[in-house]
């Protein structure tokens, strides 16, 4: 039992963490923090989706000895736990890091590659915010410990709310550019036009079209670095800088002609990132509106009036009403409350106290029987 | 007489009496009533079973019987009777002679014949029947919590209780006269004889069964009791007795005794509440408003409920 409790206690903080590390690594890619803060993001990750495969396939293999799968799968909702862990592991942080220990896409062409394989699996990675679907089950036990309807229409339906949320954007992250890779062609097939058109330009100007292309990008900012056949012609960034801070993801080289240009798509990766925020903090809020809000709300019309009748059936010296407010004074449980309240309630008590019960708690001769055994 | 060996054997057996779990958990003056009854009602095989040896079949009965009703009597009054005559010993009771103008007694006469009063009425099975409630009450300040506001909301219940009873006395002196009518209150249920009984001895339980007789039983106990405690009015005494009485059978203007009938209805089996569960109202309310529906069978005073309902809502009690 304990052994059990110190597993819950700890998969719950691994979801707390792992909401931490969703944001971190989004807010790292908005901010451009440093090579090493992002691949340390990027192996927590990875940590935590074999953290959640792992539970999710113990908790299948227990599930199905004692109660079959379907059971922990659809009632117990299985089938988030498992869209949070095995196709994160297997379509977004495994490879993230196959490819960062393999040394990384260094030229355009593989960048282009990985980025291309990396375009569904981006969109799938919103389904890591269902995680925060198991806080619910957290935050019951804080509000209503008794009321274990509360906590489970509350989850249903946060996780159908937070669900529909998320189909919705990846519906969008697969028809639309969601994941940046788009814009990214289209600034690489910007920039091969810019270095072809040069040479036209180089009659029309009077000079030479590494110096014209020179003077033009050095007021670019997504030009990185700039070089003419062997020349090199600026570099915006120190070496320590580009060592630091850009990975291969973080710029494209284009070779087009004689030059050869070190393109930045940290901006693109921004805008994905902030978009990614907005989404994340969209579903905090709706889990969180559903704890608070709806959480209450349910307790109030619904499972803390259950409870009381309950125990009024059920306990013999638990005589209190169900408060009633007039305003849900047409809903089915209030009319059963009512019911409760105005004719179990006096039937009970004048059972009661016609004496009843009293003859049932007096003593009978059993009792002394037990005197000085 | 049984010896010092004896008693300790018997008092083991009243110690177990108390320990059985249909006993433990009753407050004592519902303990003794239930083991009183058991013994009444079980007088032949008590007497068989306590000849055997895993009893005492080396003692006389009587004696027996005789030392555990008097032991059993010995634990209630330990435990009851110095709270009622602390307040007793401690109160202040001039204000009870403001019910009555010609009444001018020094507070220690009152001290001294109601303290008088007691302790020979409690020695009266009869009279500690139904002082559960009374105890309660006591012990939980009802009267003063009640009292103090219904005199603060000057609503229903205190047009009743002052302007149609005709008592114009102030809250605290109220609360005063309301805790000596709870004192008295149970001595309707010690048998007295009077001259319309016939030579027998009856108390308000045998009157009532006897229609037309409780005016006559009502001016006799009023009499007795007034002979025990002269410090206390007759109309208080009277409104006393009343308060055992159902909402039909008291005057218009014996609203207290109606009140007391309906508190001591409220306390008699009492447990404070620590806390309520979300969504339920709050106990006293909750009685209330079921005593509203059970008003009838049990003779409330309707009315009265709902202004208590009302009052104990609006102040979450």
């Amino acid at each position: 039992m304990k052994q059990k409790e110190f597993w819950e206690n700890f998969i719950i903080v691994a979801i707390i963490l792992v909401i931490i590390q969703t944001f971190l690594y989004e807010l790292g890619m908005y901010q451009h923090w440093s090579i090493t803060a992002r691949t340390v993001l990027i192996f927590s990750g990875l940590l935590f989706d074999i953290i959640f495969s792992v539970e999710f396939v113990v908790r299948s293999i227990i599930s199905a000895r004692k109660n079959g799968a379907s059971r922990y799968w659809l009632y117990e909702r299985g089938w988030v736990d498992f869209l949070s862990s095995l196709p994160l592991l297997l379509l977004d942080s495994g490879p993230t890091v196959y490819f960062l220990l393999a040394g990384g896409a260094e030229d355009a062409t593989q960048a282009i590659g990985v980025l291309n394989i990396l375009k569904v699996v981006k969109a799938i990675r919103v389904t890591r915010i269902l995680r925060l679907v198991r806080i619910i089950k957290i935050f019951g036990k804080v509000h209503n410990t008794e009321s274990r309807m509360a906590q489970h229409h509350t989850a249903t339906i946060a996780t159908t709310a937070v669900f529909t949320v998320i189909c919705t954007l990846m519906g969008f992250a697969l028809f639309t550019d969601s994941s940046g890779t788009g814009e990214i062609d289209r600034r690489m097939a910007y920039y091969t036009e810019f270095f072809t058109s040069v040479g036209d330009m180089k009659a029309d100007k009077g000079a030479e079209d590494w110096q014209i292309a020179g003077n033009i990008l050095r007021r670019d900012r997504n030009v990185l670095e700039l070089r003419y056949n062997e020349r090199h012609l600026f570099s915006r960034i120190s070496d320590e800088k580009l060592r630091d801070y850009y990975s291969p993801d973080d710029y494209v080289r284009i070779q087009a002609g004689s030059f050869n240009a070190m393109i930045s798509v940290v901006d693109v990766h921004q805008r994905v990132a902030l978009d990614h925020m907005k989404n994340f903090f969209i579903i905090i809020f709706i889990v969180l509106a559903f704890m608070l809000v709806y959480t209450r709300h349910f307790a109030q019309t619904i499972s803390d009036m259950i409870h009381i009748m309950n125990k009024g059936f059920r306990k013999k010296d638990y005589n209190l009403q169900v408060k009633i407010r007039d305003e849900y004074i047409d809903q089915e449980i209030f009319k059963l409350a009512g019911f409760y309240n105005n004719a179990y309630l006096p039937a009970k008590l004048k059972r009661i106290q016609s004496g009843e019960e009293k003859k049932r708690s007096g003593l009978s001769m059993k009792d002394l029987a037990d005197f000085q055994k | 007489m049984l010896n010092e060996t004896d008693q300790n054997k018997v008092r083991g057996f009243v110690d177990h009496l108390f320990t059985i779990p249909n006993i433990k958990n009753e407050p004592i003056l519902i303990a003794e009533s239930l083991i009183l009854n058991f013994i009444v009602q079980n007088l032949d095989q008590l007497k068989a079973t306590f000849s055997t040896p895993q009893f005492f079949p080396e003692l006389p009965w009587n004696s027996v019987l005789q030392f555990i009703l008097s032991d059993i009597y010995g634990r209630v009054e330990k435990e009851i009777s110095p709270m009622f005559m602390e307040y007793i010993n401690t109160g202040s009771f001039e204000a009870i002679n403001r019910m009555d103008e010609t009444l001018a007694f020094p507070n220690d006469f009152h001290r001294e014949k109601l303290g008088e009063f007691f302790l020979s009425a409690f020695r009266n099975k009869d009279y500690r029947y139904n002082l559960n409630s009374v105890v309660n009450i006591f012990n939980h300040g009802i009267i003063e919590k009640y009292i103090t506001e219904i005199f603060r909301r000057r609503e229903f219940l205190y047009n009743e209780i002052v302007r149609v009873q005709k008592t114009y006395i102030e809250c605290e002196d109220y609360i005063t006269v309301m805790k000596v009518m709870l004192l008295v209150k149970n001595a309707a249920y010690i048998k007295i004889s009077f001259p319309q009984a016939g030579g027998g001895r009856y108390n308000l339980n045998d009157t009532l069964r006897v229609p037309g007789r409780l005016p006559k039983f009502i001016d006799a106990a009023v009499s007795g009791i007034r002979q025990q405690a002269p410090g206390i009015p007759e109309k208080c005494v009277r409104l006393s007795l009343k308060a055992n009485l159902k909402n039909s059978m008291t005057e218009l203007e014996d609203a207290s005794s109606r009140l007391i009938y309906i508190l001591s209805a409220r306390f008699h089996n009492y447990s404070p509440v620590t806390s309520v569960d979300r969504g339920a109202e709050s106990p006293d309310k909750s009685w209330f408003s079921i005593a509203r529906k059970n008003a009838d069978h049990y003779g409330f005073d309707r009315r009265m409920l709902e202004a208590l309902y009302r009052l104990a809502g609006d102040n979450n009690w």
